[in-house]
């Protein structure tokens, strides 16, 4: 199954993409390649195109984003990218050692590098994979496993914000899915007691959208709530089992973070 | 054959000390000035039947993993509440830790219903209960730059053997940024449920370019409750090998293996220029075969053995970056 990531070449941020050839670490001795299926939407859900790369034993693919969309002809500044790991035959031939091998899972979970003009660097691993989509699986297995792609529960960050220091603060909000579908960004106060921000969000399939709270409505919580230290993030509901959002954001006039709710 | 056989955990450990039921843990970095802050919650919804309150207090270690003091209780928390700590400012309750160096610290989340107690009977399902419901946010921060950044993570049951019979470490992160502004630190923090633990956990490791190629090969020894910070820039440069590295293109994997106990890291990628620093955990096997454990990983940890590690002498002095 293929993990997929959110990318951004805007903003001043750059993307780049850091997988490994995790086969080898199980299987050291085979001496194959493995190759990276990449697939890209932009922003709007709309197939980008694909690409492959080979990645030697122990090997690891470090691939900028501009470069995977200037060999598509994308212009997109903002989308996603997943990535299913093809074994080599030698790997395959050794997955009678899995346990439980009728029942195993391979996944290519993978970070994406988020940086900018003068190498500050920010890190995402994997949260999601490409729901409605299994790679090397028979076709009834295939059907069985992509029919229904869940949808996930009311979900609050478990991370809180100092409200006073936000000075920036975007909720990237992915669909993961090939299914329209419809949620609420908000923000809360630590309890959820208290609403500070909601917008709803509906997206086409494997759409996103990058949701700024405006600022005015970041420097008014302070003097509004002022017995609220503390915020965060919600989506109401997931719109993917573990379709956590990403966030960029920026205290005071410190360089962006860009991170997993 | 594997050395050792993997066996089931069992349902209910006896003796258990509730302090370690449900820790969060993690290194401060003072000596890279940074302050830290912890959100860290009682996750387990009040609907669940493993819903409790619990209240939170604090213990330092020094650099050798001597237990340096904790705190009374400095919160509680109702089944999903969660609260943020100032670790900087709550040091303060803590007898005798210094003001600067380096420190782990380990918040005891604990039932309100064992606080007091030595030792208890747990069922495993309950503490694992709240250990997945867990995702403490470690939170660096770097004034007056205004850098911030964390990770979430989980330290459930680690280094017991009551909880697991083989504690081994593969860690595979192909994060190694290494430029002239930026180097990448792995945190390896060696940590256990049990408070008699003492085990000194050795890692090997190498440095690996991006066709696979081995750049540098090290070690590091990390003492029971303390972190060791390994600076990849360092590890090159030592080796003679920083330049070819950047020429390369300054980016690669960290291929680890503890034969003698579990460690878990986190890479830092740091510009050193401007403070700013990337926080990731890395990814546990699970995540790429859904089924992997048992003895498969115990075989596979032998092979990855015999091709990295078992044709070299262990290098003497490993060049690490080891707080002093």
């Amino acid at each position: 199954m293929a993990y997929t990531h959110y990318f951004i070449e805007s903003e001043g941020l750059h993307s780049r993409i850091h997988l490994q050839n995790f086969y080898s670490t199980f299987w050291p001795q085979v001496r194959e390649a493995s190759v990276a299926h990449l697939l890209v939407h932009d922003r709007a859900g709309r197939a980008q195109g694909s690409a492959t790369r080979e990645i030697p034993p122990f090997g690891s693919l470090f691939l900028e984003i501009s470069e995977l969309l200037a060999e598509i002809g994308s212009s997109a500044a903002e989308g996603t990218v997943a990535i299913d790991l093809e074994p080599p035959a030698g790997v395959r031939a050794q997955f009678h050692e899995l346990p439980s091998a009728e029942e195993a899972e391979i996944k290519t979970p993978f970070w994406m590098a988020y940086y900018d003009d003068t190498e500050n660097y920010m890190y995402v691993h994997s949260i999601d994979t490409l729901a409605g989509e299994v790679f090397g699986a028979s076709r009834l297995l295939r059907w069985s496993m992509t029919r229904s792609v869940a949808q996930g529960d009311r979900w609050h960050s478990w991370r809180l914000l100092d409200a006073e220091l936000l000075s920036d603060l975007q909720v990237i909000c992915i669909n993961h899915s090939p299914e329209p579908r419809s949620t609420v960004v908000g923000v809360y106060s630590a309890d959820t007691s208290r609403t500070l921000y909601e917008r709803p969000v509906s997206l086409g399939p494997r759409a996103l959208e990058r949701v700024r709270v405006p600022p005015e409505e970041l420097g008014s919580w302070s003097t509004r709530y002022p017995e609220i230290r503390h915020v965060r993030i919600g989506l109401e509901p997931l719109l993917t089992g573990n379709g956590k959002p990403y966030v960029i954001m920026r205290y005071a006039d410190g360089p962006p973070s860009l991170h997993h709710g | 054959m594997p050395a050792s056989v993997a066996l089931p955990p069992p349902t209910l450990i006896s003796g258990f000390d509730p302090r370690f039921f449900r820790p969060c843990t993690f290194p401060l970095l003072r000596e890279l000035g940074y302050g830290t802050r912890v959100t860290v919650n009682n996750g387990v919804a009040p609907e669940s039947p493993f819903a409790t309150p619990m209240t939170v207090s604090m213990t330092a270690f020094d650099n050798a993993g001597g237990r340096i003091g904790s705190t009374p209780e400095i919160a509680t928390l109702a089944p999903g509440e969660l609260v943020k700590l100032d670790i900087d400012a709550e040091l303060a309750a803590v007898p005798g830790a210094p003001a600067d160096g380096p420190l782990l610290i380990m918040l005891h989340v604990v039932p309100t219903k064992w606080v007091g107690e030595s030792s208890v009977d747990i069922p495993a399902a309950e503490m694992m209960a709240h250990v997945r419901a867990s995702d403490d946010f470690i939170e660096y921060h770097q004034r007056p730059t205004g850098v911030v950044t964390g990770v979430a993570y989980q330290t459930g049951p680690l280094n017991d053997a009551r909880l697991s019979s083989t504690r081994t470490t593969v860690c595979q992160a192909p994060k190694v940024i290494v430029t002239e502004p930026v180097d990448t630190l792995f945190s390896l923090m060696n940590l256990s449920t049990r408070a008699d633990y003492a085990e000194t956990v050795r890692m090997d490791f190498w440095i690996l370019g991006r066709d696979g190629e081995r750049f540098v090969r090290s070690a590091v020894e990390v003492p029971p409750f303390s972190c060791r910070l390994v600076s990849a820039t360092e590890v090159l440069e030592q080796a003679g090998m920083l330049e070819r590295y950047r020429a390369a293109g300054g980016v690669g994997m960290f291929l680890g293996l503890s034969k003698n106990g579990t460690l878990v890291p986190i890479s830092l990628t740091r510009n050193r220029a401007s403070g700013a620093i990337a926080c990731d955990h890395t990814l546990p096997p699970v995540f790429y075969l859904s089924t992997w454990g048992g003895d498969a990983r115990l075989r596979a940890n032998e092979r990855l053995e015999q091709e990295f590690f078992a044709d070299l002498p262990a290098p003497a002095g490993a060049p690490t970056r080891v707080h002093a």
